[in-house]
């Protein structure tokens, strides 16, 4: 009666043991189920050999080794694929969320405060609202000074929890963010969990930079960021920031309408030429005080530049 | 004596409108009050100014207070100019001005005023105050023109090709470079020249000669202020606004032609200079060398590039169109014309009225050479 006791208490265990087991290594695993096979091997050999196989302990433990390693890599092997698909599953929800719609204009801006999913402590919540003043900080910047010709550039705080790129992002993986989110422009940025301090970096899409060719520079560090003052300030006062960041995106927008232009055959062709052809002489004029800013040089004045205003300006004057 | 009376209040009237100073702080209390429609204060000006107070960030409690003090200097700096008047918005403490950048636009529109101006101030790192303006200008003001003649030679003999070298207004915002609270009076430096050519370049002007005088010295006055050595863009209207208050001063005092227009040829080539991708530099510039006597091949460069920075101009096309043909590129004038006729359909622009006329005349010398 006893032992019928003990063995359903030790299946009562067993769940535990088995979760226990799944959560050893994979080669602690293995030792185990070598140890747990040599003591059966063992067993066999001597029962074989001279009629009387290890004692009854030897053989359970051997069996249990065995039968325990073995579950608890199933049970992990299962756990990881089911982790993974857990994975994929979020990344392809984050991917859905965050996917923006191609008929507008999107600058993406990474949080690049990095915060945790639960904000628990004062400073934390504090960063976080710091970077959403940012957010609207450069939305405004943007509204009030791109000039007429251009539509209004839609912006979007994209956030890191479940992120595929939430180690960051960097001169490898941007172009993968812009185009699995469908943006046309993408902001990142790295600061000082302490003081705040950082710097950001606004690229524009691969896709768009080709209509100017290869050779156009498509990145720009933008300014010295301060989380702890008034970006607006920062912004506006700089002007080398100021002036890439709204010169970048000018940039962006105008290629967009020239790719859409190229698109085009018949009537609607020469309209949208004569648009892109404004909006890149826009773009020159408004940060022109900036034209000697070697960034703004490799972009917005660059030569690839010069070239696509001169065939826009041909296809709106319906000389080409 | 009821008549005299009235006469004399007429006269009087129109005496304390033409000497005093015209300015009023409106102060909003009704949150509605730009949705609603209100009468148009002080009517008969022409060169009006609609300001709001800065939008103040976080910090910086004087938005109210600097717009207070701009209102008063410019208001000070238009002592003497017929049709100037100054309209400043205002919110009590603790309110502000809703929709600030659409309101700004609607109430200037609706006040009829030729220029209107908005900001923010922003806290530097040290505490300091910082200024950040925008000047649009709703309703530009009259530019140059020149008259241009060419020659064609034709079998029959020379046809003539007459017209008028325009300079239309396409800068309508000038967005000034942030600085301290301190460079106001330099900005109201600006204004005030501003407004003074305004009414200087209205050719009916009795006084314009005294008026764009006073434009040159205030706009010249910005250009001293360090603040235009790093502000490009702004320093560059300034240098724009006195070559073409010098170009027609030239018209006013023949005595002084020559001077006047040298000087106007300086500021339109440093107005270039400063800011190259501003395409009404070029035209001003063509405007003054066309009236100079200078050739039409030294001209159309100048043009063409009005052209190349301004592609939606129907006057920059127009310009072009206009001397090309005058050096013989009469195919290339045809095809710009037709240029400028696409444009007005698609800008929905009010016709060109020299358009079709010297369209008529190219298209006839054309059919006439392939003739003969």
């Amino acid at each position: 009666m006893e032992s019928t006791d003990e063995f359903w208490g030790f299946l009562d265990r067993m769940p535990l043991l088995l979760q226990q087991y799944s959560t050893h290594s994979y080669v602690l695993l293995a030792l185990l189920g070598i140890a747990g096979a040599i003591l059966l091997a063992w067993h066999l050999f001597k029962l074989k050999s001279s009629g009387e196989g290890l004692s009854k302990l030897m053989f359970a433990a051997g069996g249990m080794l065995l039968f325990l390693s073995i579950s608890g890599a199933i049970l992990k092997i299962s756990s990881e694929l089911g982790e993974q698909q857990q994975g994929k599953e979020n990344i392809a929800r984050f991917l859905e969320d965050n996917r923006v719609d191609s008929d507008e204009h999107w600058v993406i801006i990474v949080d690049f405060t990095n915060p945790v999913a639960s904000p628990d402590t004062e400073s934390e919540v504090n960063t976080q609202d710091k970077m959403r003043l940012f957010v609207a900080g450069i939305k405004e910047v943007l509204l009030e000074d791109i000039p007429e010709d251009f539509s209004q550039p839609r912006i979007k705080l994209l956030p890191t929890k479940d992120s595929p790129w939430n180690k960051g992002i960097d001169d490898n993986n941007y172009d993968e963010v812009i185009d699995k989110l469908n943006g046309d422009e993408l902001m990142w940025g790295v600061i000082h969990k302490e003081s705040l301090n950082g710097k950001a970096f606004l690229a524009i899409s691969a896709q768009l930079g080709n209509t100017a060719g290869h050779d156009l520079g498509r990145q720009a560090p933008l300014h010295d960021l301060d989380l702890n003052s008034d970006l607006r300030r920062e912004f506006q006062f700089d002007r080398d920031g100021y002036s890439r960041l709204i010169g970048m995106v000018m940039l962006g927008m105008a290629l967009e309408t020239v790719q859409r232009a190229e698109q085009i055959q018949g009537e609607g062709r020469r309209k949208e030429f004569l648009r892109a052809s404004k909006q890149l002489t826009a773009m020159r004029k408004k940060v022109s005080g900036a034209r000697d800013d070697p960034i703004l040089k490799r972009t917005v004045y660059s030569s690839q530049v010069d070239e696509l205003i001169r065939k826009s300006e041909l296809e709106a004057e319906g000389r080409q | 004596m009821k008549r005299l009376t009235l006469c004399l209040f007429v006269l009087f009237s129109g005496l304390f409108i033409l000497t005093t100073r015209a300015g009023i702080q409106i102060e909003v209390v009704d949150p509605l009050y730009f949705e609603k429609k209100h009468e148009v204060i002080f009517p008969w000006a022409d060169a009006k100014l609609v300001t709001f107070e800065f939008e103040a960030v976080e910090g910086i409690e004087g938005g109210k207070q600097r717009a207070k003090e701009l209102h008063n200097q410019f208001l000070q700096k238009i002592q003497g100019l017929p049709g100037g008047a100054i309209l400043t918005f205002l919110t009590p403490e603790g309110q502000r001005i809703e929709n600030y950048r659409f309101t700004v636009k609607q109430a200037a529109q609706q006040q009829k005023a030729q220029m209107s101006l908005w900001g923010r101030m922003f806290p530097d790192k040290s505490g300091d105050s910082l200024i950040n303006v925008r000047l649009g200008l709703v309703e530009p003001p009259n530019g140059i023109q020149a008259a241009f003649e060419s020659r064609i030679e034709m079998p029959r003999g020379e046809q003539p090709i007459r017209g008028f070298i325009n300079d239309e207004i396409t800068q309508k915002r000038i967005d000034f470079l942030t600085v301290k609270e301190s460079n106001i009076a330099a900005l109201a430096d600006f204004l005030s020249g501003m407004a003074f050519y305004y009414k200087g370049a209205k050719k009916e002007n009795s006084r314009a000669i005294q008026l764009l005088e006073t434009a040159i010295r205030r706009l010249n006055s910005y250009i001293d202020n360090t603040l235009s050595q790093v502000d490009y863009s702004a320093a560059s209207a300034a240098h724009l606004y006195i070559a073409r208050a010098y170009f027609i001063l030239a018209d006013l005092e023949r005595e002084k032609r020559k001077a006047h227009r040298l000087n106007a040829e300086q500021y339109a080539t440093k107005a270039i200079d400063l800011n190259p991708y501003e395409p009404d530099p070029y035209t001003v510039l063509a405007v003054i060398r066309s009236a100079t006597g200078h050739t039409t091949q030294e001209i159309a460069p100048l043009l063409k590039k009005a052209v190349l920075l301004a592609p939606g101009s129907l006057t920059a096309s127009y310009n072009l169109a206009l001397v090309n043909s005058g050096t013989g590129q009469l195919q290339d004038a045809i095809q710009r014309l037709e240029h400028v006729d696409y444009l007005q359909q698609q800008e929905q622009q009010p016709t060109y009225r020299e358009l079709d006329k010297l369209q008529d005349k190219l298209r006839t010398i054309n059919s006439d050479r392939q003739t003969h």
